[in-house]
């Protein structure tokens, strides 16, 4: 008896379902592997960091979802929003004002990028969307760079706090913990937006039938402003958020966190809220525990290195994503 | 757009334009006068790139700058090959030019090997690395390729470029200049040199079989499948042409700088040179080598045209200014228009501007203003690239080579329209998505 047959009836059973499962198993089961033969440490860091990527990953998720453009200038809503916030502060304005403030930044410049260049492209190609959304990027990447110097800065948590909380002798700041709850908040609220409520579904009807969507009464480019705007208001928060964890200058979400942004969306099927911070968390480990085992001591660039692995590999092999579901 | 080909298909090979960009054949010639007015306009561009803008208009002291624009056109060509003709989009291009550069300057270095046979071997290199990715382009398309790129990108330079061994790890690897230190002129014209012969390559490959293929490929595939083209052949060999281009000017950059170190193959050149083809203009070999050089000699363009260095350390009066006339501008239009958002942008930008302009008025703003930073000639270029891109997008898609088409047009001897090669042609609608 061949080894598929044993496999036969639980595949039956779970049909859509058996790739899902599997692949949560063998992540499992990689896990334990790791944990077993210890890279406790890397693991939990690998969480810490990969918790950063998911909320950046959201806001990806959520333009793909709504109209299958990659957004490339994610990253800049956020950064944008850290040096707002960054010139609030510094100004004496309180916190929390100052946040409000450069989430309100950050959403202008969404609705600046949906009205100045995504709505007149609206009916191009999705590739020359990403171009132009990597353009918009690069011209953030540009003011930041002539206004802001490119000089490292720092700003202050919103929770200062770094002992409270430990996991295999890893402290985990207050701050780390704020992303996680930030995560689950946002994802649940996405989640609930899309499936309960009205305007969810016009968003998502719009994406798959936008001349229908007019047609009953929908404006499509209302829809597609409110996206963009929900899109780099969601990026501004991943920005105030990870910015006082390691300092911040020009262009630092795009440099550092982007392209594991996009990674763990892929890992996550890219059009599921959860499969964004579940990609996270893997991407974070897979990064954390290749800069730490000492197989890949020699290999320089390790955390780039096992990111692209992970890219090809998934796409290879499962190209819609642990819970992206059939295409 | 009716188009009737009535040219013999020997004519038409000569002249390498795609099917679609024939124009209907009215029967014109130009007379012997006409002949000669093209010819001259011709004869006067190559006296202007070789002698007379080089030596008479920049004083001979600015070869090094004009070696770099020749390689930015050779590394442009390169990029339109993938974006222009395989229909893919490449973000890790500085990969494919630092495996160029890098495998010159271990030949050259290393194995004691002359300048020629780096560049020779860079160029396979280039192809070989290309066409690795270019399988994986069978399997993955579109925006997730685009990823991969991006991701090839940033991998090739964190991991490959630091393999002590090969390339000399972060201290980088010497690269000579072929013509002897800081002798920059000679080389500019090997540069033109390379240049010339990506051409004639290009213009080969697309006059041909193989340049149809792949045109066929990009509109769609599966159809180009139908009619007999081997599609994994001729997607491998787009990626393989396009690296060998990458590679010949990897190499060239190389011994420009007289050395190559990771560090310049980073993200944002990859994105430069994303800007400067599609800004060129997509399958305009001409649009892209001005785009390209454009973007190279940006700087240069700063430092030259004078009063204009001197005017950018100035932005920080006139850009409140301008932020004040437009925002205003704006408010009263969409208010005149009852578009009641596009108002309300344009007050607080030009609340903004008016504020910045009155220094009595709010302190915080003036300690601010005095910091504001000068806008150096390296900064500018990340400003205006940009813009120029978002522009090329958003209003005129086929970049510089839509608006020299019609000069093209006239030059390979028609009558002179200023309506050829309007937007319906150079449309970017072609990238597999």
């Amino acid at each position: 008896m061949a080894p598929g047959d044993l496999l036969a009836p639980i595949k039956a059973r779970l049909g859509d379902r058996f790739a899902v499962v599997s692949g949560a198993l063998a992540v499992l089961a990689v896990v334990l592997f790791l944990f077993v033969i210890g890279q406790r440490e890397a693991i939990v860091l690998g969480l810490i960091a990969g918790a950063s990527y998911g909320l950046l990953g959201l806001g990806l998720v959520l333009v793909y979802k709504s109209s299958g453009v990659f957004n490339f200038a994610q990253g800049e809503f956020g950064t944008i929003a850290v040096f707002a916030l960054y010139l609030a502060t510094t100004q004496g304005i309180p916190y929390v004002l100052s946040v409000l403030i450069a989430l309100v930044v950050a959403g202008l410049l969404g609705l600046l990028t949906e009205r100045a260049v995504i709505r007149p492209l609206a009916s191009a190609p999705r590739v020359t969307l990403l171009v132009a959304t990597a353009g918009v990027s690069l011209l953030c990447i540009g003011l930041e760079f002539w206004i802001g110097r490119p000089e490292p800065r720092q700003v202050a948590p919103a929770l200062a706090r770094t002992d409270r909380v430990s996991v295999f002798g890893i402290f985990i700041s207050d701050q780390r913990l704020l992303i996680f709850a930030a995560i689950a908040v946002i994802a649940a609220a996405l989640a609930y937006f899309f499936s309960r409520t009205n305007l969810g579904l016009a968003v998502l009807a719009a994406s798959q039938e936008p001349t229908a969507t007019n047609l009953v009464g929908i404006s499509v480019g209302r829809i597609s402003t409110l996206v963009w705007v929900m899109a780099a208001v969601l990026g501004g928060v991943a920005g105030v958020l990870t910015a006082p964890l390691f300092g911040f200058a020009p262009a630092f979400l795009t440099s550092t966190a982007l392209v594991p942004a996009f990674t763990a969306a892929v890992i996550g099927g890219f059009i599921s809220l959860p499969g964004a911070f579940l990609g996270g968390v893997i991407v974070g480990i897979a990064q954390s525990v290749a800069s730490s085992l000492d197989l890949f001591e020699d290999v320089p660039g390790p955390q780039t290195a096992s990111l692209f692995v992970l890219l090809v590999l998934i796409l290879l092999v499962r190209p819609q994503g642990l819970l992206g579901g059939r295409k | 757009m009716a188009t009737t080909v009535t040219r013999t298909r020997k004519k038409r090979d000569r002249d390498a334009i795609p099917d679609e960009l024939i124009v209907v054949d009215d029967g014109f010639r130009p007379s012997p006068a006409g002949w000669a007015a093209r010819g001259a306009v011709l004869v006067f561009v190559a006296v202007l790139v070789l002698w007379l803008g080089p030596v008479v208009l920049l004083g001979g002291e600015e070869w090094f700058a004009l070696a770099l624009a020749a390689i930015y056109a050779i590394i442009g060509l390169s990029l339109n090959v993938l974006i222009g003709y395989v229909g893919t989009i490449s973000l890790g291009h500085q990969a494919f030019v630092g495996i160029g550069a890098f495998a010159s300057a271990y030949v050259v270095t290393e194995m004691q090997q002359p300048f020629l046979i780096g560049v020779g071997l860079a160029a396979l290199i280039g192809a070989f690395q290309a066409m690795l990715l270019g399988g994986l382009a069978l399997r993955v398309t579109g925006l997730y390729f685009a990823l991969i790129t991006l991701s090839y990108g940033l991998f090739a330079q964190d991991t490959l470029f630091g393999i002590q061994s090969l390339t000399g790890g972060g201290s980088g690897r010497e690269a000579p200049l072929p013509t002897g230190p800081d002798n920059f002129a000679p080389y500019y014209f090997i540069c033109l040199a390379f240049l010339a012969g990506v051409v004639f390559i290009d213009r080969r490959m697309m006059a041909t079989k193989g340049g149809r293929a792949l045109l066929a490929l990009r509109e769609n595939p599966r159809v180009a499948q139908t009619f007999g083209i081997d599609v994994r052949a001729y997607t491998v060999l787009g990626f393989g042409v396009a690296g060998l281009f990458a590679g010949i000017g990897g190499a060239l950059l190389a011994h420009l700088n007289g050395f190559v170190d990771s560090t310049e193959f980073s993200f944002q050149l990859a994105l430069v040179f994303v800007l400067m083809t599609v800004v060129g203009g997509l399958r305009n070999r001409t649009g892209i080598i001005i785009g390209s050089a454009f973007f190279a000699l940006l700087d240069l363009l700063i430092r030259k045209v004078p009063g204009l260095e001197h005017r950018l350390a100035d932005l920080d009066t006139t850009i409140p200014v301008v932020l004040a006339v437009a925002g205003l501008a704006v408010a009263i239009v969409g208010g005149l228009g009852r578009h009641w958002i596009r108002m309300g942008i344009g007050l607080v930008v030009g609340l903004i501007g008016v504020l910045i302009l009155t220094p009595v008025t709010v302190p915080v703003i003036e300690n601010q203003i005095n910091e504001f930073p000068i806008l150096v000639p390296e900064t500018f270029a990340l400003v205006v690239g940009p813009v120029l891109l978002l522009v090329t997008l958003v209003m005129y898609p086929g970049g510089i080579g839509q608006q020299i088409r019609p000069i093209q047009h006239w030059l390979a001897g028609h009558k002179f329209d200023i309506h050829v090669g309007g937007e319906a042609d150079v449309q970017i609608t072609d990238v597999r998505a």
